[in-house]
């Protein structure tokens, strides 16, 4: 009965990611139809445009830090309307040196760069709340240290708030792996990227106007953002912790899909492991802090913002789980049955029901298989052959990393809930 | 039909979420192949804006 239960459940679990799938799926490709028809217009006259603070958190980044600034201080934006803040955070290498030798360049001596050289805590969410302080823009744009916006990346953002001035609290971009043929992992990394902004993020807007600030490449307005009380230090991933915030308060985040930026993603399974656990530990404590809108008035909008939130780290984690012991189980039984017919699965079902685990499960695996494709079919240049046999592979290998993952972050958030540990800031390495 | 559950309505509903699935994946695999050729095919003639 036990293990009937854990069978039913497996199955309407896939059947829900399944749906999910084919929902942001049709949401995507009504996304680049329609954006299709609208065509890229940049004008030449931007006085009517808002003013924007470009906000810069850097920690330790010396080796990246001065090629980020430079496209920021080449973006396609009114110049008297920008200013620059890089908050060096507690650095102990050249970050504010190197910013320092790119202002004191003859091209960029009139230009309202600042530097603020911090020392404190709360992570990125103390250095970007110090900076806010100093903002003087209606616009707040955050940017990471590795980021590399494309010249007109500020430009669509802005205009996009242009379009609902009242509704949309913040508007974020897309951000691309610039390093996503290094090795097997970066371009793992950059298929979901592109699946995930590609598919859902377009999915998601398209059909719910659902959003969530992705932590870089994005404008919030600087009233709403000081109305909020600034960035919760407290945060692991202040950018989700951010996004409900605004919901909350009846604003939106749309998407401005040619908004883009490079980022640098991690090399190293270990560098990538930690990044991941950070974020799914600080997605678990975002999550629970903000379940109790399902159970009040709030509105239908954050309700399914939570459902899908909790869904992605809670509900399929664990079906998945359920199916690949089942899988695996069976493989071992069946393995060892060659040897020893006696020996028995304990998940033996019938056969019929086994049978639609198994179609479930393939549906599954397909989809998610489809959506990738779809993604790389939307990202000119990206859909190839080697993509393609990559998005086959990565089911088995990349994605079962998420079940590490999850588990390891998990288990890290109960026991610091029940030993009181502080969370530490853990900052991803960089390089050349 | 019987199942270990007891019952067989579970495979009925198995079967009609099975075909639903299947029709929608279909539709979009269809999609998602004409939409890449189309894409391929103007990005050849420079025609296509990235979306």
């Amino acid at each position: 009965m036990i293990v009937e239960g854990f069978l039913l459940f497996a199955i309407v679990s896939i059947w829900i990611a399944v749906f999910e799938s084919v929902v942001m799926m049709y949401g995507a490709i009504r996304f680049i139809r329609r954006e299709h028809r609208n065509p890229n217009a940049i004008p030449a006259d931007m006085d009517h445009f808002p003013t924007v603070t470009v906000m810069v958190p850097a920690h330790n980044e010396e080796i990246v830090i001065a090629t980020t600034v430079e496209h920021i201080l080449g973006l396609n934006y009114p110049q008297e309307k920008v200013q620059i803040i890089v908050i060096a955070d507690n650095c102990t290498d050249d970050t504010a040196g190197r910013i320092q030798r790119l202002k004191a360049r003859p091209a960029y001596q009139d230009r309202n760069l600042q530097i603020m050289e911090r020392v404190g805590t709360g992570g990125k969410s103390g250095a970007l709340n110090d900076a806010l302080k100093q903002a003087t823009g209606e616009w707040i744009c955050i940017y990471d240290a590795d980021a590399a916006p494309e010249r007109n990346a500020l430009f669509f953002l802005v205009q996009k708030t242009m379009e609902e001035p009242e509704k949309y609290g913040a508007v974020f971009g897309r951000n691309k792996a610039r390093n996503r043929n290094h090795n097997f992992l970066s371009s793992c990394i950059n298929l979901e990227l592109v699946t995930i902004q590609r598919v859902h993020h377009t999915g998601l807007w398209e059909l719910f106007k659902l959003g969530t600030i992705p932590g870089t490449n994005f404008i919030v307005r600087t009233a709403l953002i000081r109305e909020i009380g600034g960035w919760d230090e407290d945060a692991i991933t202040e950018d989700t912790a951010v996004s409900f915030e605004i919901l909350t308060r009846g604003q939106l985040i749309a998407l401005a899909p040619k908004a883009e930026a490079y980022q640098q993603e991690p090399e190293q399974l270990s560098v990538y492991m930690r990044q991941r656990e950070r974020w799914a530990k600080g997605n678990y404590r975002v999550v629970m802090d903000n379940l109790h809108h399902l159970f009040n008035t709030s509105s239908w909008r954050i309700k399914l913002h939570v459902l899908y939130y909790a869904a992605s780290y809670f509900w399929f984690m664990i079906a998945l789980i359920i199916s690949d012991i089942i899988f695996v189980v069976n493989i071992v039984y069946q393995i060892i049955g060659l040897f020893n017919p006696a020996v028995v699965s304990p998940f033996q079902f019938t056969s019929d029901v086994y049978i639609y685990l198994v179609i479930a499960w393939a549906l599954m695996y397909y989809i998610y298989v489809l959506q990738i494709n779809l993604a790389l079919a939307s990202d000119i240049g990206q859909s190839n052959t080697r993509n393609f046999i990559l998005s086959c592979v990565s089911y088995f290998t990349y994605a079962q990393l998420f079940l590490v993952i999850s588990l390891k972050a998990f288990y890290s958030m109960v026991v610091d809930r029940i030993s009181g540990r502080q969370n530490k800031w853990y900052k991803t390495q960089r390089f050349d | 039909m019987q199942t270990a559950m007891g019952t067989h309505w579970f495979i009925i509903v198995c079967m009609v979420v099975t075909g639903f699935f299947a029709v929608a994946v279909l539709g979009l695999t269809i999609v998602t192949l004409r939409f890449r050729a189309r894409v391929i095919r103007d990005f050849d003639r420079r025609k296509w804006d990235d979306c």
